[in-house]
């Protein structure tokens, strides 16, 4: 069976301001899983704007590897077109799709054996958005710092301070209790701590 | 929720991660695209497989097989059946008193009485001979 084509809209500037109020309500997620749901093949590039942003920074973060991460984004588009039927049940949808995203990327770590927070060279990224050196200069500062947490504790880190997610929120995307999430983010910020007063 | 600042807000003010790279849009629109067309929403047998509760009532009566398989003891597969258990029983050496109750009790001729001897089938010549034929014929 031949491929559907797919109509792909122009990039919408949706995705690059989805760190603002795009992602922090949950009104338009739920309507474009609706629409998903419903057959409207069209929203998915919607959603892709939306999402795949945050999508590929949490992917980056657990694997460490941009290709991962790129495959990783594919893939949860995919699942999001493989399961559009069970879509317009889905309570919060920004959840889901990080669920997803996170569980492939561990499946991406896990299958390339992988330990991004043993090397540098596997670290994720950061950059700094304005041209600005002091703040290029940190930025490779924190990467080093964070690149030294377990995985588990990048991410937490990463869903509350890019995701600007509340650790219920946080629990809900990886699968752990919230007092799980608090308790991982806690010992994320001593262990930094320690890093940046020069603990080995 | 209000958060403190804390080093790490401090740290990572002004700085994000890098944006998903732009090429990274039409692939992936296009494999969503491929697997929107593969997946037929009136595919009866991959709701059956896909609903969680139907999972859950496939699991349980595989779960009620096994258990019943185990559970639930063989009783034809453990006693013999009726006709072979005697001979089994009487095939017994060490055991005369079981094997004399279960052996069936044979026919002594020499204790019958003579009329029910003679009704009965011959099993040997009787002296008389051809003089009985004889009285039969008139």
């Amino acid at each position: 069976m031949g491929a559907m084509p797919l109509a792909i809209p122009a990039a919408s500037n949706v995705g690059t301001d989805a760190r603002g109020g795009a992602w922090a309500e949950a009104g338009p997620w739920r309507e474009l899983f609706s629409r998903i749901a419903a057959g409207e093949v069209e929203a998915l590039a919607r959603l892709y704007d939306l999402a795949a942003d945050r999508l590929f920074g949490l992917a980056l973060w657990r694997t460490g590897s941009r290709d991962d991460a790129a495959d990783v984004v594919q893939e949860t588009f995919v699942r999001v077109a493989e399961q559009r039927t069970r879509l317009d049940r889905v309570r919060d949808p920004r959840w889901w799709l990080l669920a997803v995203a996170h569980r492939l990327a561990i499946d991406h770590a896990r299958r390339r054996q992988r330990r991004p927070a043993e090397g540098l060279e596997a670290c994720a990224e950061l950059v700094a958005p304005q041209a600005d050196q002091a703040l290029a200069v940190d930025a490779a500062r924190v990467c080093e710092l964070l690149c030294r947490l377990p995985a588990k504790q990048r991410a937490v880190i990463y869903l509350r301070h890019f995701g600007e997610m509340t650790f219920a929120e946080i629990g809900n995307s990886l699968g752990i209790p919230l007092f799980t999430a608090a308790s991982r983010y806690r010992l994320a910020l001593a262990r930094l701590r320690q890093l940046v007063g020069g603990a080995p | 929720m209000t958060r403190q600042d804390n080093p790490l807000d401090r740290l990572l003010r002004g700085i994000g991660v890098p944006p998903a790279p732009p090429d990274l849009r039409p692939r992936s629109l296009a494999k969503a695209g491929a697997a929107w067309s593969r997946v037929r929403a009136g595919d009866s047998w991959r709701h059956a497989w896909e609903d969680r509760r139907l999972r859950w009532a496939w699991a349980a009566a595989a779960a009620v097989l096994i258990v019943a398989n185990v559970a639930v003891p063989d009783r034809r597969g453990r006693g013999e059946p009726a006709g072979r258990a005697g001979v089994n029983l009487a095939s017994v050496a060490g055991d005369r008193e079981l094997a004399a109750e279960v052996a069936l009790p044979r026919i002594d001729v020499r204790h019958l009485q003579p009329d029910t001897r003679n009704t009965g089938p011959q099993l040997e010549p009787s002296p008389a001979g051809d003089s009985n034929r004889k009285e039969s014929h008139s």
